[in-house]
């Protein structure tokens, strides 16, 4: 599991240091405090520790970022400059293992202790982004993978990891429990064909492209939990996953997430929605949960951050700020004197 | 002549225009009434009355901690009416009871006002809610607009019974130009 990142002059961070829980890691703040770039930093780390990556870090973050040149992602400033990220992990026997990566506005890079960071084992690591791309799939792997398509990566990873078939056998409690509550949503179960995605019920086989995106959405998650991408040891990143729901669904994918959480896989979410938020709150349970929720904002200019184990303690809540200036403009509209 | 007044853990400190502020629910004023139930403070003001109800939400109050998703409003329920711990009594009770309690609570102080001959200005109604997040207070505000009848609402009538409702948290009273003229608000 990912234990800390910190961040020195990269994308969009001049200095950044952040303690990751174990379980659910929730990310809010406005636009552009970098909930969606420390997801993809991090993202870029883990896919470098499976045993089965083939990219370098580089190619892993030209592809998550496309920037138009390498050395774009340092932190822009006059003249030229470095900047770096540090990722730490801790194994299952407690061994902590760090990856840094250095970066030079020319483009030049150093990534230290790789070797003992990765190809140590076959991680499952998932990226839901906020666009749906299962109605799109047929080809786009294939096209992806023979031509230069403007696409960051994390589109057609979720592609391959949601086509990947079943696992064999029947599957644990858990696995069983949280797929029925996806049918329950969606009222049918997710199968593919010709890389193409269905939902079979009662009435045969719908389209994907003739679904509602938020179904499209219960679907996709109905398809990694089925073929245990998302499992016991994997690390699950989510950009934004109320985009689309029903605020109702909020709390089934929050069961889904807790859910998945106690069973051993790492989250990462990152959110602008007050009804997710209130729903995890909830429904956590302090005695067997964990969830961190991790606040950016913006200060002098410079992205700061605040973690805090409870959202009531967090000062930094913009969607909370956001509802006290609709309470006082409700009250000046309309206070007649 | 300011003036400060205390209840329930809240403070107000009157600007000072306040011509009288007291805690209605004070012996020399309508304590111990049970057949009635009333607001909490009365603060008057050269033109008008506020009548001022204060909400505690927490886990002291009953026991019951305040669960309340904006778009459940059982749990809303939960928090307002602590007694109602089991399902059955839940289920009974919806938002209008809430609305209904503290509409009660504002016609009754008006009937004791009525009583006392001392109807002779315009009532604002303003609900100070600590416990519950923005959204929340938000979504309250919003019933309560609902609930009580706002200014003029009939041809018929002479005076409206009444004028302006709010419902607000101790950060938002302070912030709102309409309510701050009146005074400062604190909680402990």
């Amino acid at each position: 599991m990912l234990t800390e990142i910190k961040i020195e002059n990269f994308t969009a961070f001049d200095n950044l240091e952040i303690e990751l829980s174990e379980g659910i890691n929730v990310l809010i703040g406005a636009n552009g405090t970098g909930k969606t770039h420390l997801m993809k930093l991090l993202y870029g780390a883990m896919q470098q520790a499976d045993s089965n990556a083939v990219k370098t870090m580089d190619q892993t973050l030209q592809g998550l970022f496309l920037p138009d040149s390498l050395g774009r992602l340092v932190k822009r400033s006059l003249g030229r400059g470095k900047g770096e990220f540090t990722v730490t992990r801790k194994e299952e026997d407690g061994v902590e293992r760090s990856i840094r990566y250095e970066l030079s506005t020319l483009g030049k890079s150093q990534v230290i202790n790789s070797r003992i960071w990765g190809r140590q084992k076959q991680y499952n690591v998932v990226y839901i982004p906020v666009k749906d791309m299962l109605a799109n799939s047929p080809g786009f792997k294939s096209l992806y993978e023979k031509r230069e398509l403007y696409f960051e990566s994390v589109y057609a990873d979720i592609i391959t990891m949601a086509l990947l078939p079943p696992t064999k056998g029947p599957g644990s409690k858990e696995k069983g429990r949280m797929l029925d509550m996806i049918q329950d949503v969606i009222e049918g179960k997710v199968e593919k064909k010709n890389e193409k995605f269905y939902l079979k019920n009662g009435h045969g086989n719908l389209e994907f492209t003739l679904l509602a995106e938020g179904y499209r959405k219960m679907g996709l998650l109905y398809s990694l939990i089925q073929n245990e991408s998302i499992s016991a040891g994997s690390v699950l990143f989510w950009d934004e996953p109320e985009a689309n729901l029903n605020p109702r669904l909020a709390s089934k994918v929050v069961k889904i997430l807790l859910e998945l959480q106690r069973m051993g896989t790492q989250i990462f979410i990152a959110t602008h929605d007050y009804v997710m938020l209130k729903e995890l709150e909830l429904s956590t349970n302090a005695a067997q949960d964990h969830v961190a929720y991790h606040a950016l904002y913006m200060e002098g200019g410079k992205i700061k951050s605040q973690t805090t184990s409870e959202l009531k303690e967090i000062n930094h809540n913009t969607i909370n700020d956001t509802f006290d200036s609709l309470m006082v403009r409700t009250i000046g509209n309309d206070w007649e004197d | 002549m300011a003036k400060t007044i205390s209840a329930d853990g809240y403070t107000f400190e009157f600007v000072d225009e306040v011509v009288d502020a007291f805690v209605i629910d004070s012996p020399e004023y309508h304590g111990g009434m049970n057949a009635m139930k009333a607001v909490d403070i009365i603060a008057e003001f050269p033109n008008e009355y506020l009548f001022i109800e204060l909400k505690k939400y927490d886990a002291a109050r009953g026991g019951i901690e305040f669960r309340c998703p904006l778009w459940d409003d059982k749990a809303l329920i939960l928090a307002h009416c602590p007694l109602a711990t089991n399902a059955g009594k839940r289920d009974k009770a919806s938002v209008k009871r809430i609305a209904h309690d503290l509409r009660r609570k504002y016609c009754d102080t008006l009937l004791y006002r009525f009583a006392e001959d001392r109807i002779n200005k315009t009532v604002n109604y303003i609900c100070v809610v600590e416990g519950c997040d923005s959204a929340q207070t938000l979504r309250l505000q919003d019933i309560m607009k609902n609930a009580m009848p706002r200014g003029v609402a009939r041809d018929t009538w002479v005076r409206p019974i009444v004028k302006n409702v709010a419902v607000v948290n101790v950060a938002t009273w302070n912030g709102t130009a309409q309510l701050n003229r009146y005074g400062k608000c604190s909680i402990e």
